[in-house]
């Protein structure tokens, strides 16, 4: 039986090397696999050098503010005037998937002033571009694997009986069972070989660290054309022709990896619409703004409330104070404190939803995976949203003292100004979910394979 | 026939998916606009200039057709703050608010038109000729003195009314449904949009009828024709739309946003030749008023100095940040050149600049809001100088004004390109778009003309 099974894929072999649809499909998708890993390095490579000219608009901010205060300057002129940077550093793992990474910015510029107005910049984008989105390796494994998939192992029986060789193979005393199995697991070799070859190249070429998430990155590909397989053996165990069985896997490429998601995608939004990103935008301001016309004692008051250790400081009457200014700048954001966890919140909930009618799909579960390992899913967008929060809490830690306690700001006090490089991890919950979606629709697969092969026709009838 | 309804049941589900989600978030933005206007209006009495940053908002209107070509609205900024001094970034797109984790389309009838229709030509036609052959009717077919030509020609026209079937009741109800969304009478352009859009489509479904029958006439087995039309579908559809977006992007780079506005600011501050800073251009305009209104200090001018000094400043980095951001839409429009090339090459590339162009939610569309945007920023910032200049002359700083001076300033209101404007754009994909259906039909008839088919 386990040299039956060893002659047959050796015979496989022969016949691979011999067939030259099956290598020229092969060469395809190595040949897309190596332009993402191009295309995806690129990306990403850019983003990282936009990122490095940053701190060179960072040290020219800081010479122009010395030379427009060349003596110790009032924090709150460096306040408006000067402007840092939040920034979102990729791990060389994106450049494998893009992820969010494209359509979220990968740094914000920040002032001491309100930080609502300044968490949603944009940065300069083509929609055109991200309407498309990138060629990026996940792009090869999530839309193109199943395709090769599909296309070496739709007609394994099909072919051979319309070649009239099928009924010759049986003649000899080998079961079909072991025949089919035969020829998929060696299909199933080829595919890991060319899992492997691309992801290796990938790695060595985006210069990431080899660790766990490579072997995750590995079970998590290997899974999913596993699942292919098992897919391609429901379809070829109802035993009917070569078409058959290509429209109708080619239709269940189209519902799992394309419609299912566009629909829990357009679902999502629909259900749950978000729209307190506008109303958050709206009330800040009008808050602020409203900051000039109410009388300055009641603005300090509010702001006390928050900054106790602050109440001792000289009064803000008469000419214009910066620190009466940064009060109602921290007032506006605080009246917006609960309208922006909503606005989180709601981003998670809808999220989350779209995630779990994504359990049917699962193209979009492997895209989670491995947005996950590369730390470019929407969570670490969020997380990196929060943290230039915190970040902006951090300046405010540095900077308040200075107004509050009329301390002069000199040129030696920019060396201190907190910095902030959020880097994301790879996160853990987002990979395991999807590696368990996977599995999941994989037994459903074998099992559903395993009775429509057991209740099917004879293959020769 | 299966495929025909689950095609008739998707264009239904898009239509109505794609008013749903056009009607959510167009009220949002009604509302959001609506609040904006009203904040303004309702300000107390305040220093014109304190108005110019408290600014306003423009939040761009869905166009009434983008119910039917989603187009790139999921990735274009839906608002923008506009304030003294400073251009910001459109914000709050949709697909910064969602995981996307399949970019592949919107759920809206050009996806399925697009991407889905093509597919079902494909099943349906694959077998025209294999099947025939196949089961030797062809010989039959011939022996009666049909030639093979008059019946690939009887196969395109059958296909070709079999479609329109199907499609004909969904464009149906995609007119219906624009007429309810249109509030005001329906509209010449709205109508010319459909039109082009139609007819498109209809080239965009001959082109690959005529294809799937010539490769059908082409292979000797049903399952052959239908590997490579696939294959040619996986090559149109996907891989070579990303390739080529992928190419321009490496190609012709682009500025960050921080790094572009840190050039303008630079320029601002020293003059675009660096020898002319901006303290300097302030006193040589300084002189020139008191020159003008022959007076020898500021404080005996008739006017408001800081508004009339800050109106110059305003037109001259309002002028440099067009021209950079003129540049910026120049890369990207040569980034976006490669994909609408490519047309020639790739059908498929073509109907979806047209469908989205004639939608309403193309790279253009969204441009021209931005312009009007920051044309709409610019006068605002510009009256309230002009204001401070003239009506607060000689006025101590926190003068306020009152009220009814600046409240009665008209809302943002955006006019879409007409029809005729983004006709001449889109020419060269209706072009490509004719070619390859001309081209293809060509092909069939003449390589049938010369086949031995059996």
């Amino acid at each position: 039986m386990i040299k039956q099974f060893r002659t047959l894929t050796y015979f496989e072999w022969l016949n691979f090397r011999s067939e030259r649809s099956m290598l020229l499909f092969a060469m395809l998708i190595l040949l897309s696999g190596l332009y993402g890993i191009y295309s995806g390095s690129s990306l990403i490579n850019n983003q990282k050098s936009k990122l490095e000219a940053l701190d060179k608009l960072y040290q020219e901010n800081i010479a122009e503010m010395k030379q427009k205060f060349p003596a110790d300057a009032d924090a709150g002129d460096i306040g408006y005037y000067h402007s840092t940077f939040a920034k979102n550093l990729p791990d060389n793992w994106a450049k494998l998937s893009i992820g969010q990474r494209d359509v979220a910015p990968s740094y914000l510029k920040l002032r001491l002033l309100a930080v609502q107005n300044q968490l949603y910049a944009s940065e300069n984008t083509n929609p055109f571009k991200l309407s498309v989105g990138s060629f990026d390796l996940a792009f090869v494994f999530v839309f193109l694997l199943p395709l090769f998939i599909i296309s070496i192992s739709f007609n394994v029986l099909s072919s051979e009986r319309e070649q009239g060789t099928l009924a010759l193979v049986l003649s000899f005393p080998v079961k079909l069972s072991t025949f089919l199995l035969a020829k998929l697991t060696f299909r199933f070799i080829v595919v890991a070989v060319i899992v492997f070859t691309l992801s290796i190249t990938g790695w060595l070429w985006a210069d990431v660290v080899i660790d766990a998430r490579a072997l995750t990155w590995l079970m998590a590909i290997l899974l999913y054309a596993l699942f292919w397989f098992s897919v391609s053996f429901a379809i070829i165990a109802i035993k009917r022709n070569s078409a058959f069985n290509a429209v109708s896997l080619l239709g269940i490429w189209l519902l799992l990896v394309v419609i299912f998601p566009v629909l829990a995608k357009t679902y999502s939004e629909v259900k749950i619409p978000v729209d307190e990103g506008l109303a958050i935008s709206l009330k800040q301001r009008q808050e602020v703004h409203s900051g000039w016309d109410k009388p300055r004692a009641e603005t300090m008051k509010r702001f006390f409330q928050r900054y106790p250790q602050f109440k001792d400081t000289t009064s803000v009457e008469g000419a214009f104070k910066w620190k009466w200014y940064f009060a109602f700048q921290e007032l506006g954001d605080a009246s917006v404190e609960s309208l922006f966890e909503n606005y989180m919140q709601k981003l998670t909930t809808r999220a989350a939803l779209s995630a779990n009618l994504d359990m049917l799909s699962p193209a979009a579960k492997l895209q989670q995976t491995i947005n996950g390992i590369s730390g470019t899913g929407f969570q670490a967008q969020l997380d990196f949203l929060l943290a230039s929060k915190n970040y902006h809490e951090r300046l405010k830690k540095f900077y308040y003292p200075f107004l509050f306690k009329n301390l002069p700001f000199t040129h030696d006090d920019f060396a201190s100004e907190p910095q902030m490089s959020f880097r994301s991890k790879a996160d853990d919950l987002q990979i395991f979910n999807g590696l368990i979606a996977m599995m999941g629709a994989t037994v459903i697969a074998i099992l559903a394979g395993l009775i429509i092969y057991k209740s099917s026709n004879n293959i020769l009838e | 026939m299966v495929f025909a309804i689950i095609i008739f049941i998707l264009l239904f589900t898009s239509i109505i998916s794609g008013y749903k989600s056009y009607s959510i978030l167009q009220a949002e933005r009604n509302l959001a606009q609506h609040h904006a206007e009203e904040d303004f209006h309702s300000q107390p009495d305040r220093h014109p200039h304190r108005v110019a940053h408290y600014g306003s908002y423009a939040f761009r209107p869905k166009s009434a057709l983008s119910f039917l070509d989603a187009g790139l609205d999921p990735y274009t900024g839906t608002m923008v703050y506009l304030e003294a001094h400073q251009q910001n970034s459109a914000n709050f797109s949709q697909a910064q608010q969602s995981n996307t984790l399949i970019r592949i389309g919107e759920m809206t009838m050009a996806f399925v038109m697009q991407w889905l229709m093509p597919l079902l030509i494909i099943f349906l036609c694959f077998n025209a000729f294999t099947q025939e052959r196949e089961n030797g009717t062809l010989k039959l077919l011939m022996s009666q003195g049909i030639s093979i030509q008059q019946i690939a020609k009887g196969k395109i026209m059958g296909f070709s009314l079999l479609i329109t079937i199907v499609i004909f009741p969904a464009f149906l109800i995609a007119i219906l449904t624009s007429l309810v969304i249109n509030n005001e009478p329906w509209n010449f352009d709205t109508a010319l949009r459909l039109f082009t859009m139609l007819l498109s489509y209809a080239a965009y479904f001959f082109i690959f009828i005529t294809g799937s029958v010539l490769i059908s006439s082409l292979c000797k087995q049903s399952k052959t024709a239908l590997i490579a039309l696939l294959g040619c579908w996986i090559f149109f559809c996907v891989v070579i739309p990303k390739l080529t977006v992928s190419l321009g992007d490496a190609l012709f780079q682009t500025p960050s946003k921080a790094a572009m506005d840190a050039a303008i600011h630079r320029q601002a501050k020293n003059g675009i030749n660096g020898h002319d800073d901006q303290d300097k251009r302030t006193k040589e305009f300084t002189e020139k008023l008191l020159k003008k209104y022959g007076v020898d200090s500021a404080s005996q001018l008739p006017v408001n100095l800081g508004g009339l000094v800050m109106a110059e400043g305003e037109a001259f980095s309002s002028k440099l940040y067009q021209k950079h951001f003129d540049e910026l839409v120049n890369t990207y429009e040569k980034q976006n050149n490669i994909s609408k090339w490519s047309g020639f090459l790739n059908p498929y590339q073509s109907i979806r600049a047209i469908s989205m162009s004639m939608a309403g939610s193309d790279f253009r569309h969204y441009v021209t809001f931005l312009n009007a945007a920051e044309s709409y920023r610019f006068k605002l910032a510009q009256h309230l100088n002009h204001l401070q200049a003239y009506k607060l002359a000689n006025k101590a700083k926190d003068t306020r004004l009152d009220k009814s001076e600046y409240n009665h300033y008209p809302e943002f209101s955006y006019n879409p390109p007409t029809f005729w404007q983004v006709l001449f754009p889109s020419l060269i994909s209706i072009f490509a778009l004719y070619i390859w259906a001309l081209g293809i039909y060509i092909l069939c008839i003449t390589i049938l003309k010369n086949i031995s088919i059996l």
